[in-house]
């Protein structure tokens, strides 16, 4: 009975831990803390195994674990950031290609509803199904957040552009 | 068809959320229109360019799977569940006891536990002796007395009257000439 529940555990992380990781990375910018997450989500995901009633798909479930994992870290990290020095610590490591740039800039500066739709979409590639499931809100409500934040993205692109 | 029309069934195209008649019918209109064909043409591109954007750093996740390791916390949890879940049913099981052990009382006064009481009954040969005939001992006389079950009041009046401390006193006398 526990190997059972252990394989398919480990079956479902297998096939969807890079979509959570890469979910949780667009979340805080940050591998280290991206892991974190992941891991943090994976064990709520464990302990609430049973709890799953099956209205939706176990991906969308777990995506809306994942979910509520990154909002309590960004809660309990801006409790624990303190100082800039901290703030500075969580922005992107690696050396910025100006044109992807522009697009985290624009990303980063949607609200927060519109920011789940694009990362559940672009990171995790989760269909506008199981982005509604996710996130409890019907599928019309996705599209037209996925299509107000692009055109926000646009916008910021292209006043970017215009710059000197 | 307005633009807001055009741009969301060219993000449903790019996203592969359209049916194939819908995807046909909706490049086939777009081929007959200039201008619906550059504002799908625009849409489309942002989100290959936000694709890219977050594929090229988020891409990097499925290389480094193996990496992380869910060992630590994973085979313990599942070790311990049953074991846990026994333990609390037992913790809860018994904080609803003591509890309503704690807090059970009987609802009305005619529910409280009744003390029982011993009735004694003496021989037939003693509860039969008259205390204020002359026949029998003087111990018998106080014996009959003491399994007597009447109230102390109508002990004391008995006493009075004369029988028995009659007999008490000439008990005593007796005993001091001897």
């Amino acid at each position: 009975m526990a190997g059972d529940f252990k394989a398919e555990f480990q079956e479902f992380w297998t096939r969807t831990v890079s979509k959570v990781r890469a979910y949780m990375f667009c979340a805080c910018q940050n591998w280290a803390d991206a892991d974190d997450m992941t891991q943090d989500c994976y064990l709520r995901a464990l302990r609430g195994w049973g709890q799953f009633n099956g209205s939706a798909s176990r991906e969308a479930w777990l995506f809306g674990i994942a979910r509520r994992t990154s909002v309590d870290w960004f809660r309990r990290k801006k409790a624990a950031v303190e100082n800039l020095e901290e703030l500075s610590r969580i922005s992107p490591a690696e050396p910025p290609d100006e044109k992807i740039e522009k697009v985290w800039d624009a990303v980063g500066d949607l609200n927060a509803d519109q920011n789940q739709v694009i990362y559940m979409r672009f990171a995790a590639g989760l269909s506008y199904a199981q982005i509604a499931q996710a996130l409890e809100i019907p599928v019309g409500t996705v599209r037209s957040r996925l299509h107000r934040g692009l055109k926000d993205i646009r916008g910021r692109i292209g006043r970017s552009d215009d710059e000197p | 068809m307005n633009r807001d029309a055009i741009e969301r069934l060219a993000i449903d195209s790019a996203a592969g959320e359209l049916n194939e008649d819908a995807r046909t019918l909706f490049e086939e209109y777009i081929a007959q229109h200039a201008q619906a064909r550059q504002w799908a043409r625009d849409i489309s591109q942002v989100y290959q360019q936000t694709q890219t954007a977050i594929s090229s750093r988020t891409g990097a996740a499925s290389a480094t799977i193996a990496a992380i390791s869910i060992k630590s916390g994973l085979p313990a949890l599942i070790r311990w569940r049953p074991a846990l879940r026994w333990a609390a049913i037992v913790c809860v099981a018994a904080l609803l006891g003591a509890g309503a052990g704690r807090w059970s009382r009987a609802p009305n006064a005619a529910m409280k536990p009744q003390r029982e009481i011993a009735s004694v009954n003496p021989p037939a040969d003693v509860a039969n002796i008259d205390l204020h005939s002359a026949a029998g001992s003087f111990w018998r006389a106080k014996a009959a007395a003491m399994f007597e079950a009447r109230p102390y009041r109508q002990v004391n009046a008995a006493i009075q009257a004369g029988g028995l401390w009659q007999k008490y006193e000439q008990y005593i006398k007796e005993k001091h000439h001897e």
